[in-house]
């Protein structure tokens, strides 16, 4: 008997705690989508819609066929226009596995009840690693633009002075804070911001690890920007980031 | 008539549009060069390698010249999959083509005056690579430097990364990290354990060995990659330099850095961790070298010693049941009769639980541990799965140390308490070396030589007390290894942490301690103790007086007169007197025993066949 209030707390408390995860973000109105998952949908009747959520200059240069591009920052007109065939199942994909945290869009879709929003995992690369093709507008031919390792550019380039450092990471509160001096143009403003960039200044092209540096950088060339290179290694270097997780214990 | 006519004309037909077709295609090529005049598409394609080819075979999708000249129809993507099809869908896989979208042309360039490789294609590609890739990190340094100097056994670019086939990690994947860790480890080791090209580039041909034999190389061999540092994380991938050139990532500067990218909150001694340790070398690791002799010289000296002992006693006791059994001997001497109604208390249930903890705490860490001393062995592997991988093996061996560190502190205490009852000094010499003292005495000594000579037959087996001198070696070889096993354990479990005390290659002698130590205690206990305990022929299979508690007051007489003689002396017999344990206790006690017995043969045998043929 004197173990009935004690039970009776202990209860309560796990409820509230499981009622607490229940009532979860956005993200519980997501599910995750394999590439071969995928592909059984794309031969099946009714195929999905799918939605490329990055930046233009990625979507021309490759997509998935068939995929529609729009923005992860799409107005709610255009996320409203998504949810008129609520029979048809959305697929969203990024470049990598789409987050909410970097793009809007798919929490917008998740609040919207469009139920299940699906998550391609791995993006366009796991597409690509699974051998299938892709479609192009118009790919951007990458250039020869050398990395600069970022002990040369503290020694060389101090930033503000002569050259620019183009941040082209999205500025979510996810992500790193600005570096100090440097301009920055999302990705996925690129195809339309880019007159901001001065011609007379050296650019250096900079992103989270620089993964999409060469794309910007091969693109912004094409428009007389004079760039000379690209951060190696990206933000992640240039903060010196240390490996997490890495030790057996 | 009528069936030949269709005919004629079907023919006439099929050469009218094979005419339309063959003046199509050269007029398409004539027609692109009537617009694309400039070079390259003039002298500079059709002098290159693929000058033979039309623009079309290339340039495909274009089904009307009015509608491309209208700029209403674009080639599609260069169509180099339809002659390099191996190679295009090697590349469709690769990190260029996944994560970058790099096509052929933007490597192959100029793609129009596409020229045959001439010269070493390994310099090629170095200056292919190195258009995007920094020159002063990728080529200038390390390896692809050495290269570009002339050496022809330094790694290129390709020789590491692929050329086609680069692999497309995610390196936000740990299953991703870890085959990226092993196919650069895989890269560095293929040729880091060449003797011949060691030993033409004025190289150490062990290193590989040798990282084999530390931590990372142990877990990395036996199966776990993603948690312990390969050759890159510490060499870094490029600026492969001597240690003391400032800009090689092992300068002492920056080695703190590269350990710091897995170990936090370390003194910067620890980095005087030697990370390939070569214990035979005397020269340059004198201390290592002689911890390693030392350790030899008590492995070899301990077995050689108790083995020689065993196999003596089996002998001579083996020998005296034959006699007995065929008739010759009429001593109830060396093989006690069973006497049920008759027991006595050898063992306090404290002391027999702890036993059992010892048990249950030792094979924990002999299962968790050994797999890491023979992490090449087949079984290794199994081991540290069947414990949920390296991670959950080292909880448990942690948790099964802690519970041994726990029965040392409490023995300790107990011994004290044994000393100085009620905190009284007085008399403690006495019992420090008493009959009840686990201690050893002058009498051990003796007894020592009394039963070599019994083993010999020059007389009789000595009389013990209440400890035999196996049974003290057996209690002090654990305080002994507790305190080598135990204090080198806890500075490989907190390594950091030791780093404000010892210098980090203290962790390099710990190491070897911990590792020889561990081999030491447990061939001892499955050999030597099980032997003395429970496989010497009278007593064979199994001794569970540990677990029982009792044994009968003529295995008393027996084993231990001295004892007998003294406790009847002081007239403590009668009280000792207990009735013979349940049938339960006695069923559970010889299961658990015989178990135990079993696995710790079965473990043995697993680490001669590790030490043997691995």
């Amino acid at each position: 008997m004197n173990k009935s209030p004690a039970m009776m707390v202990l209860l309560c408390t796990m409820l509230i705690f499981l009622g607490c995860s229940r009532a979860d973000t956005p993200g519980s109105q997501t599910q995750s989508l394999t590439v071969p998952e995928l592909s059984k949908l794309l031969r099946g009747g009714k195929p999905p819609r799918i939605i490329y959520a990055g930046s233009l200059l990625q979507w021309r240069d490759a997509h998935i066929p068939a995929a529609r591009y729009i923005p992860c920052d799409a107005s709610e007109a255009i996320t409203a226009s998504l949810l008129q065939e609520p029979q048809t199942l959305l697929v969203l994909y990024g470049n990598r596995t789409l987050q909410e945290e970097t793009c809007p869009l798919v929490s917008r879709l998740a609040r919207a009840g469009k139920a299940p929003l699906l998550i391609l995992s791995g993006g366009l690369a796991a597409w690509k690693k699974n051998g299938l093709a892709t479609a192009s507008i118009e790919r951007i031919p990458r250039l020869a633009i050398p990395g600069v390792p970022v002990a040369e550019w503290k020694n060389d380039h101090p930033v503000g002075k002569k050259t620019l450092m183009l941040d082209i990471r999205p500025m979510t509160p996810s992500v790193t804070g600005p570096i100090p001096d440097a301009l920055n143009i999302p990705l996925s403003q690129l195809h339309e911001r880019y007159g901001e960039i001065p011609l007379d200044r050296p650019v250096v092209v900079v992103d989270a690890d620089d993964g999409e540096t060469l794309l910007a950088a091969s693109f912004l060339i094409r428009k007389g920007v004079s760039v000379i290179g690209r951060l190696e290694g990206g933000v992640a270097s240039l903060n010196g980031d240390r490996v997490k997780g890495g030790k057996g214990r | 008539m009528k069936g030949i006519l269709p005919k004629t004309r079907m023919i006439s037909f099929g050469v009218f549009f094979l005419m339309i077709s063959i003046s199509s295609a050269a007029s398409a090529a004539i027609d692109c060069q009537s617009c694309h005049r400039d070079e390259p598409f003039g002298k500079a394609f059709a002098q290159s390698i693929h000058g033979v080819n039309g623009c079309t075979s290339c340039h495909q999708g274009i089904t009307s010249l009015e509608r491309h000249m209208g700029g209403d129809e674009k080639p599609r993507l260069l169509a180099c999959a339809s002659c390099h099809g191996e190679v295009a869908a090697r590349y469709d896989k690769s990190y260029h083509h996944v994560y970058q979208n790099i096509a052929c042309q933007d490597c192959h360039r100029p793609i129009h005056g596409l020229r045959k490789v001439e010269g070493d294609k390994r310099v090629l590609a170095v200056k292919t690579c190195t258009g995007c890739h920094a020159v002063r990190q990728y080529a200038d340094l390390g390896h692809t430097g050495k290269l570009l100097k002339g050496s022809r056994d330094a790694a290129s670019c390709i020789d590491c990364h692929g050329v086609h086939d680069m692999p497309a990690y995610d390196t936000a994947s740990l299953k991703d990290r870890a085959a990226q860790r092993i196919e650069a480890t895989e890269k560095c080791q293929a040729c880091h354990n060449d003797p011949a090209l060691a030993k033409r580039n004025n190289l150490s041909p062990t290193v590989v060995k040798h990282y084999g034999e530390t931590y990372h190389g142990k877990v990395y061999q036996v199966g776990y990659p993603d948690l312990v540092a390969g050759c890159a994380d510490c060499h870094t991938g490029h600026n492969i330099l001597p240690p003391n050139d400032t800009r090689s990532a092992l300068f002492p500067d920056q080695l703190d850095e590269r350990c710091a990218r897995c170990h936090q909150g370390f003194h910067p001694r620890f980095t005087r961790y030697v990370a390939h340790p070569d214990y035979t070398d005397a020269g340059r690791y004198p201390l290592l070298f002689g911890v390693n002799v030392f350790m030899i010289g008590l492995l070899v000296g301990t077995f050689l010693f108790f083995w020689t002992h065993s196999i003596l006693w089996w002998r001579k006791v083996y020998s005296l049941k034959c006699r007995k059994r065929q008739g010759y001997l009429e001593t109830r001497g060396i093989i006690p009769e069973c006497d049920a109604g008759r027991q006595v208390q050898r063992f306090t249930v404290a002391e027999r639980l702890m036993h059992v903890a010892l048990i249950l705490s030792f094979f924990t860490l002999v299962l968790t541990g050994f797999p890491l001393k023979y992490p090449q062995t087949a079984w290794a592997k199994i081991l540290m799965d069947l414990f949920g991988g390296a991670a959950m093996a080292g909880i448990f061996h942690r948790v099964a140390a802690t519970v041994l560190i726990g029965l040392f502190l409490y023995i300790a205490w107990l011994s004290v308490k044994f000393l100085f009852p009620g905190w009284k000094a007085s008399g403690w010499l006495g019992r420090l070396f008493g009959p009840d003292s686990l201690c050893p005495n002058l009498k051990d000594l003796r007894d020592i030589k009394g039963m070599f000579l019994w083993f010999f037959n020059r007389g009789e087996m000595p009389q013990f007390d209440r400890w035999t001198y196996w049974e003290k070696f057996d209690f002090f070889a654990v305080f002994w290894g507790m305190t080598v096993i135990g204090g080198s354990g806890l500075s490989l479990w907190f390594p950091e942490l030791f780093s404000y005390i010892f210098p980090g290659w203290v962790l390099n002698v710990a190491a070897l301690v911990h590792s020889e130590e561990a081999f030491l205690a447990a061939i001892f206990i499955f050999t030597v103790h099980f032997f003395n305990n429970h496989l010497v022929p009278n007593k064979f299979p199994l001794e569970d007086n540990i677990f029982t508690g009792r044994y009968t007051v003529d295995a008393l007489q027996e084993e231990r007169p001295l004892e007998y003689e003294r406790l009847v002396r002081e007239g403590r017999l009668e009280a000792m007197k207990k009735p013979a344990p349940g049938m339960i206790m006695m069923f559970l006690s010889s299961a658990f025993g015989l178990l135990s017995l079993l696995l710790g043969l079965f473990l043995t045998a697993l680490i001669f066949w590790a030490v043997l043929f691995s």
